[in-house]
């Protein structure tokens, strides 16, 4: 479980984030979303141990986060961050060790393939090891940051409790079959017992996944709740300063309505 | 299996370079005799054979064992430190272009240096012979060191070390240092200005066992932190935050990475002068033959290092014999065209 309570975060007098109190239950797909600029990086970032809050804490296992050496949060939680640039040619299977190695498991070299080679299967990237990374498209880059996430915490739960992934925007740069595919990943992880926290823009897909839905306005916390409550109209036409134009716009053109199973 | 070949090769490449260079130069000495003469003279040290009486002491002796054997060694040494804290810095930076003038200590050391060879007799005209020869060489140290201090101490607030301000920061210092650098070219006289470019240019012909055993030690803790900085400098690929999330302590890496490559490269500078391209070449070409993985890249790189900057001071000494070209000059003309070639030839998987 991750728990923040009263959490602030500031850059000189600019406030970024306003005493939010934030819990991610474990077995729950927990989303926060809002307009641009509203502060749901900034509050992953906090949740993932980079940012230190300014004011409040953040709890997981019961141990506040700035206790944790990089090395034992590693081991606990991963993260998926929006497109990153490898400074160097890199191979497929290069990354995805880096989460092997980040996990801290004293895997055998055909441990560590076989484990490499399922989490590639499981995005839909079998066979991918020796491709280089700058080879391939936005969207297979993605699913192999994926893949190396997911060797990172193997384990939905372990000894120690449940794996926190931590992702933001993961869809951005998917087509629509591997958006629904990677929340079906990160959905089942959560089933299985994990602690799934996703910063999200597409309110269809959050509808069909979340169990726990934020909505974050200008730093503050705006509602909380189940997605029912939380993407209610009049939360939506509020929280993101629409006018009844443009939601008849966005759910006029709906095209599909996601089922997660 | 391609690591494995690469390594075999590696050595066997620089056992021949040094074999190789310990036979060729002037002086008339085969191989064999030369293999023969180091084989008695470590018989001697460990005490397997009785000394020979100092009289009996050959110029081929001489030769080889105060002259070419030092020499050669501290090349090998001195191209592993510059190779290895190459690639380290390029890591670092996340830029296959970085080499370690990017903090500053060879701005800095050249500063130094210049001051200690313009300066210097002026100040320490009443010290002893033995204590000049080291103004040159401790400035140079004590320059590069103290430039990378405060430029990490520019970059760093609230205990976070910013690269990119490291980066512009080294410039302005860079120009400063030169600046320094030009007004004391111009107090100068000719002959200051003539060991200046060659200090510039870099030599190892002042090699001696003592620098080989000051220089040593600094290798040997490079490499044996290799191991454990070469998980750090792969995270490091995919971005700073990146490696934080997967476990790496981002600020001990920065530091550890700056204190080893600046006492590095400040010592490798004090006893050979200013010695370019190795630390770009050198781990340019390793990635594109065994790739980017630093867990072989540093290691490989130290290897490969050795066997450029040996092979590079055998042409230099023997080029143009018996006088001698600075190996600036021999690593730049090899370097140079290496380099183009590489970017031309692979620019697309670079990315560049």
């Amino acid at each position: 479980m991750l728990e923040a309570r009263n959490l602030s975060f500031s850059v000189g007098p600019t406030q970024l984030i306003n005493s939010i109190s934030f819990r991610a239950a474990a077995g729950e797909f927990t989303v926060i979303v809002g307009p641009n600029g509203a502060g749901k990086s900034t509050l992953l970032r906090c949740l993932s141990g980079e940012l230190t809050p300014t004011g409040g804490n953040i709890v997981m296992h019961g141990k506040d986060l700035k206790h944790y050496q990089p090395q034992e949060l590693a081991v606990h939680r991963a993260v998926l961050s929006q497109s990153s640039q490898l400074s160097f040619p890199f191979k497929v299977h290069e990354i995805a060790m880096l989460g092997v190695k980040a996990s801290q498991l004293a895997l055998s070299k055909e441990e560590a393939n076989q484990r490499i080679a399922k989490a590639l299967s499981q995005v839909g990237l079998q066979g991918y090891e020796h491709r280089y990374y700058q080879s391939l498209s936005g969207g297979e880059q993605q699913r192999t940051h994926m893949a190396r996430v997911l060797c990172q915490i193997w384990q939905p739960v372990t000894q120690h409790g449940p794996a926190c992934l931590l992702l933001d925007e993961p869809t951005a740069s998917l087509d629509l079959r591997y958006q629904i595919s990677l929340l079906d990943l990160a959905k089942s992880y959560a089933r299985k017992g994990g602690c799934v926290v996703a910063v999200l823009h597409e309110l269809d897909l959050v509808k069909a996944y979340a169990d726990q839905v934020y909505m974050l306005k200008q730093g503050e916390l705006f509602k909380a709740g189940d997605p029912h409550a939380a993407l209610h109209q009049d939360v939506l036409m509020d929280g993101f300063e629409l006018d009844q134009r443009m939601l008849n716009l966005k759910w006029g053109t709906q095209m599909l309505e996601p089922r997660a199973h | 299996m391609q690591s494995k070949l690469a390594v075999c090769v590696l050595i066997c490449v620089l056992g021949g370079a040094i074999v190789t260079s310990i036979a060729i130069g002037p002086g008339q000495v085969n191989i064999l005799q030369a293999l023969d003469i180091i084989l008695n003279a470590t018989k001697q040290k460990i005490g397997l054979l009785a000394p020979s009486e100092s009289a009996a002491i050959s110029t081929a002796h001489i030769i080889i064992m105060e002259i070419r054997l030092p020499r050669i060694l501290l090349a090998g040494v001195v191209g592993s430190m510059l190779a290895v804290a190459g690639a380290m810095m390029q890591g670092l930076f996340r830029n296959p272009l970085a080499d370690p003038g990017l903090i500053g200590v060879s701005s800095g050391s050249a500063m130094f240096a210049v001051l200690a060879i313009v300066l210097g007799p002026m100040l320490t005209a009443h010290w002893p012979a033995d204590l000049q020869i080291l103004v040159l060489p401790l400035s140079a140290f004590v320059g590069g060191l103290a430039t990378t201090f405060l430029l990490y101490k520019i970059a760093t607030r609230q205990g976070q070390t910013s690269i990119a301000t490291m980066l512009l920061a080294g410039i302005a210092l860079a120009a400063l240092t030169s600046a320094v650098t030009g007004t004391m070219l111009f107090y100068s006289t000719d002959e200051q200005m003539r060991d200046i470019t060659y200090w510039t240019m870099g030599s190892l012909s002042g090699a001696t066992w003592l620098k080989l055993a000051i220089v040593t030690p600094v290798l040997l803790v490079m490499v044996l932190s290799l191991h454990k900085l070469a998980f750090g400098l792969n995270a490091f690929v995919l971005g700073e935050a990146e490696a934080y999330y997967l476990g790496v302590n981002t600020q001990r890496l920065k530091y550890s990475i700056m204190i080893l490559v600046s006492v590095s490269v400040g010592v490798a500078v004090s006893v050979s002068g200013i010695i370019g391209f190795v630390g770009i070449v050198v781990p340019h070409v390793l990635r594109l033959a065994v790739g980017a993985d630093h867990r072989t890249l540093l290691p490989f790189s130290a290897l490969l290092g050795a066997i450029v900057l040996m092979s590079a001071d055998t042409l230099a000494r023997t080029l143009v014999a018996p006088a001698e070209l600075p190996i600036g000059i021999i690593t730049a003309l090899i370097g140079a065209p290496v380099f183009l070639s590489i970017l031309l030839n692979r620019r697309t998987l670079l990315d560049l």
